[in-house]
């Protein structure tokens, strides 16, 4: 199929010859230059672009390793073959940004995705999925060492010995063409695309049990994929809304619902798929137009037997407001990495030496058959007793030194992707692959250089926590903090909420018991104190607060799932108003006053000063009677 | 639900105080055994139990094995029971053998009702985790009994075991959900005799039906058409449906099977109600069941009358007679939703359908 592919793209005018071989050009800094364009006596525009970082693929891992791997200094090019970023969490898509939570402890994920998730709680308080792609867009935008090309497929790799050279892509919109050169590669598209084009190995279907001793295997291989599900909204008017399903859809009558509810009409159904066999029929990938139509005739016919059966008279004022046209996809590759997390590895978590993130859902299998076997459960979870540690071994390719992988096809067997496929866990693997190639090009070593070495990988480790990341057991021991090295004092603490707290390596609840931050009663204005005995030069303060990581916070287009647990706007235990003051042997050498703050992370940057003491006075919370500060780091 | 429940519990008192694992029907069932190998050191027989008219019932086994790792709880010696299926139903403990747990402590009432609850529930995450991962070693609990200590058990595992029992629990649950679930099915579909096949039918549990419903043939069918028909009167949510389900139209072609499964019309839940007229959609009626319909018409609400309707429009030329009366009757009803579709439908139907 590839081979077809290729020809169809040659013979359409795509191939990789009517590019011109032109050197790049030299970056510094900031987005890529597209001004330099090789006009195409046949239409297109060619452009050829160089780059550190090419990340293919801008759903939430994408974004996630595109805005971490910038933010740590590498020039990012990232393509993303619709008009929307966000992948299957987008407005086209609507589903939900699931993970950790749903352990129902402490294990939200925080990192990037926690800081997009706050951004557009706040900013979109009227939950308009549009918004939440402008968000996404908002911040990659906004991100200097990003260029981001939208509705832009890639469609050829070229690749020498185990590296890969470059990309090309096509953007119908603007009729340019794309070859785009880089030292690392992420193949963030879910179906492994860039991986397959380069020669990559990857696996596909569902492996049996005795290959590595699963026993939610099969009893004998197979290549079967979890099933892809389109979604809908509806919307409740004051007078009956007629509906007249198409002569295409399904029919359905109250027994096919004996495992798959209908308990409201505002947002339906994930048991609205249809699952696909590799190469055969229903294919998800090289047959995903019939997919698409089988499951528009799923979702119209589950539309007809809720309006027209009788069955649910209560929905007669109710009508559809959207539906999507893009299947989101559970499954389709996963490339191999120098690590294939298997079942026991979410069942039993590994403290894996590497470990650059974790996943919390449910071994969350969706059986093949979808809504064309309504009298089997269309899915089977297994919950888990804890999150489990992904290694950055299975987020790096086993054939080419220059590949990583994050999102739902990173290197896990069939199992362990029921799990690992959540669009949270993939942002969290994105983060880190995009933290980690940029440690590779300032390091000057390979992904396998980086994860089999372990000082190497308590850097990264380091990095990544420093950025918000969360990684199991790891936690601050930064020598370059100088808050490390204080002595901490408060106006007032809580028996929970000692100040000692705020440097005690822990930037999170861990469910251990603890609090891990500090506690102050909200009367004046409670204020912590780091104080050095010999004066330091600060050039960086960062501080930490509580945004509630024990409840959901996702945007959805279901009332119940927002009214579940979670608060649309600025989380109440977050801190609002703080003032820094920054003194020297008591008078201050700087001061900062923040209002309206959101965010779990903030940054504040100054001119280096000399100083002994670092005051936090905390003006205002969202609402909380406690001050609330999990850590404070110093930096010179 | 009776007629099983009665048969395997006369079944219990057999197995639990003879000893005896026979069947205790009129007819012994000689060859009404199988072994089950649970595991390398775990071979029992498992009995066909009947019930007085000879019709299988139930299975049962008598196992006697070691359920604990760490020597703090005494073996079993219990006997276990299945449903045709091969879903557990119940246990009963030998005299003198209770079933214990940490420290020898037998397992109380309440911890009977929950280990029976978590032995029935198939989807278990007891089937899904290997024990050593339920129990958190970083906490130990220290034997009275014994110099020992054994590790406490995970807490998201709470609810899945009987404090204090997690090895007893782990192992009969897999011992009552291994393969015997199988080999029970193949077993009684290998004995699925008229007699059997009555018997799970009305057995008031849709999983016997369906197990019925995937295998008979044509010609069967046709001949417990007339049982299949009476469950559509079921009071469960979904037995009504599936019954219907496997009403074929040439099964509905004969007047008798159609004008009973139109009598259930008036009084069923409405979504049976709108399962029956979904499925008269575009079927022929005879005179008695459109008559039996549109008496049943002041019953259905404004949304189901389109469905109604729907049925009506499909047998236009052939309502007369008394069904013709009770059309014009309808038509009469003032202020109702359907009276005036009625006085139109009068209008659609041929005139020599109005004699006598």
């Amino acid at each position: 199929m590839k081979n077809n592919r290729r020809k169809f793209l040659k013979h359409v005018g795509l191939g990789s010859g009517l590019l011109v071989t032109n050197p790049g050009f030299a970056f510094t800094s900031g987005e890529v230059d597209l001004q330099d364009i090789k006009r195409n006596a046949d239409v297109f525009a060619k452009r050829l672009l160089k780059t550190d970082i090419l990340i293919a693929g801008g759903g939430m891992s994408g974004v996630c390793a595109a805005l971490a791997a910038a933010r740590n200094g590498a020039k990012v090019i990232l393509i993303q073959n619709r008009s929307r970023l966000g992948g299957n969490a987008s407005s086209e898509i609507r589903m939900h940004i699931s993970g950790a939570s749903t352990l129902q402890q402490v294990w939200r994920e925080t990192g990037i995705l926690e800081e997009l998730v706050l951004t557009e709680a706040v900013t979109n308080p009227q939950v308009c999925y549009e918004m939440f792609d402008y968000v996404l867009y908002d911040k990659v935008h906004s991100e200097k060492n990003i260029t981001l090309l939208l509705d832009t497929m890639l469609f050829d790799v070229e690749s020498q010995d185990d590296q890969i050279q470059l990309i090309r892509a096509y953007c119908s919109q603007t009729e340019e063409l794309y070859e785009i050169s880089a030292s690392y590669f992420a193949d963030c598209t879910g179906d492994a695309t860039l991986a397959a084009l380069a020669g990559a190995e990857f696996m596909r279907g569902r492996e049996a049990k005795s290959q590595w001793n699963e026993s939610l295997g099969q009893d004998q291989a197979d290549e079967v994929n979890m099933g892809s599900s389109l979604m809908f909204q509806a919307r409740k008017h004051d007078r009956p809304m007629p509906f007249v399903a198409p002569s295409w859809a399904r029919k359905y009558t109250f027994k096919d619902f004996m495992h798959r509810r209908i308990d409201a009409y505002d947002y339906g159904y994930w048991w609205l798929e249809l699952g696909g066999k590799v190469d055969i029929v229903k294919d998800i990938l090289n047959d995903g137009q019939r997919l698409r139509d089988e499951l528009m005739a799923v979702m119209f016919g589950v539309w007809d037997y809720i309006k027209n059966s009788g069955d649910h008279p209560d929905s007669a004022n109710w009508s559809l407001s959207w539906f999507g046209m893009i299947p989101g996809k559970r499954e389709s590759r996963r490339i191999v990495g120098d690590y294939i997390m298997i079942q026991r590895d979410i069942q039993s978590p590994q403290p894996f030496e590497d470990r650059v993130a974790y996943g919390g859902w449910p071994l969350d299998d969706h059986l093949p058959d979808g809504m064309d076997d309504t009298s089997k459960k269309p899915n089977t979870a297994i919950r888990l007793k804890g999150p489990y540690s992904i290694p950055l071994r299975s987020l790096h390719s086993k054939s080419f030194s220059n590949l990583f992988m994050a999102g739902r096809n990173v290197s896990v067997s069939h199992v362990a992707l029921s799990s690992t496929r959540v669009m949270a866990t993939c942002a969290t693997m994105g983060q880190a692959i995009g933290t980690a190639m940029a440690y590779c090009i300032s390091a000057g070593i390979g992904p396998a250089s980086l994860s089999g070495d372990k000082s190497h990988m308590q850097r990264l480790q380091q990095q990544l926590l420093r950025q918000d990341q969360a990684i199991l057991d790891v936690v601050n021991t930064d020598e370059k903090d100088l808050a490390r090295k204080a002595s901490v004092r408060a106006s007032a603490e809580t028996a929970e909420g000692k100040a000692a707290y705020i440097i005690d390596g822990y930037n999170r609840l861990v469910a251990d018991g603890k609090t891990h931050h500090w506690q102050a009663e909200m009367t004046g204005e409670p204020w912590i104190e780091l104080h050095w005995d010999t004066e330091q030069t600060l050039g960086t303060i960062e501080c930490t607060f509580d945004t509630g990581l024990h409840r959901y916070l996702r945007i959805s287009p279901s009332q119940a799932v927002l009214d579940m647990n979670q608060v649309r706007g600025p989380q109440p235990e977050t801190v609002s108003g703080y003032t820094i003051t920054v003194q020297r042997d008591g008078q201050t050498v700087h001061e900062e006053y923040i209002d309206g703050n959101y965010l779990r992370k903030r940054v504040h940057t100054f001119s280096p000063v000399t100083c002994d003491t670092v005051r936090i006075s905390v003006r205002q919370t969202h609402g909380d009677q406690l001050a609330r500060i999990f850590e404070i780091r110093c930096y010179s | 639900m009776l007629f099983m429940k009665t048969s395997c519990f006369l079944g219990f008192l057999l197995l639990g105080y003879l000893f005896v694992p026979v069947s205790y029907g009129q007819e012994p069932a000689v060859d009404a055994n199988f072994l089950y190998k649970a595991n390398d050191s775990t071979v029992v027989t498992v009995h066909l139990l009947k019930d007085t008219a000879g019709v299988p019932a139930c299975y049962a086994a008598h196992l006697i094995t070691g359920v604990c790792a760490d020597g703090l709880c005494r073996p079993v010696d219990i006997h276990i029971y299945w449903d045709l299926l091969g879903q557990f139903q119940d246990y009963k403990m030998s005299r003198g053998h209770p079933i214990t747990k940490f420290d020898h402590q037998p397992l109380t009432t309440d911890d009977h009702i929950k280990l029976r609850r978590l032995l029935a529930d198939t989807s278990s995450l007891l089937r899904d985790y290997a024990v050593a991962d339920m129990i958190d070693t970083t906490l130990k609990v220290r034997s009275g009994v014994l110099d020992a200590v054994t590790g406490a058990t995970n807490p998201t595992f709470a609810s899945i075991t009987v404090e204090g029992a997690m090895y007893t629990v782990y192992t009969l649950w897999h011992f009552v959900n291994g393969t015997v679930r199988q080999q029970i099915r193949r077993y009684t579909e290998a004995r699925l005799t008229d007699a059997l096949i009555i018997a799970m039918l009305r057995s008031d549990r849709l999983d016997y039906q369906q197990f019925v419903y995937e295998r008979l043939t044509n010609e069967q069918h046709r001949q417990f058409a007339p049982i299949i028909l009476t469950l559509i009167g079921s009071n469960d949510p979904y037995i009504p449906h599936f019954a219907i389900d496997q009403l074929t139209p040439e099964l509905l072609a004969d007047s008798v099977l159609q004008m009973r499964a139109v009598g259930f019309i008036e009084t069923a839940a409405t979504p049976v109600q709108n399962s029956l007229l979904s499925k008269f959609r575009n079927l022929p009626l005879h005179d008695k069941s459109m008559e039996l319909l549109l008496k049943a018409v002041p019953s259905f609400s404004a949304g189901q009358l389109t469905n109604v309707f729907a049925v009506l429009e499909g047998n236009i030329p052939s309502i007369k007679g008394r069904a013709l009366h009770t059309l014009i009757e309808l038509s009469q009803h003032k202020g109702k939703p359907y009276s005036q579709y009625m006085a139109k439908l009068i209008q659609r139907i041929p005139k020599v359908n109005s004699v006598n």
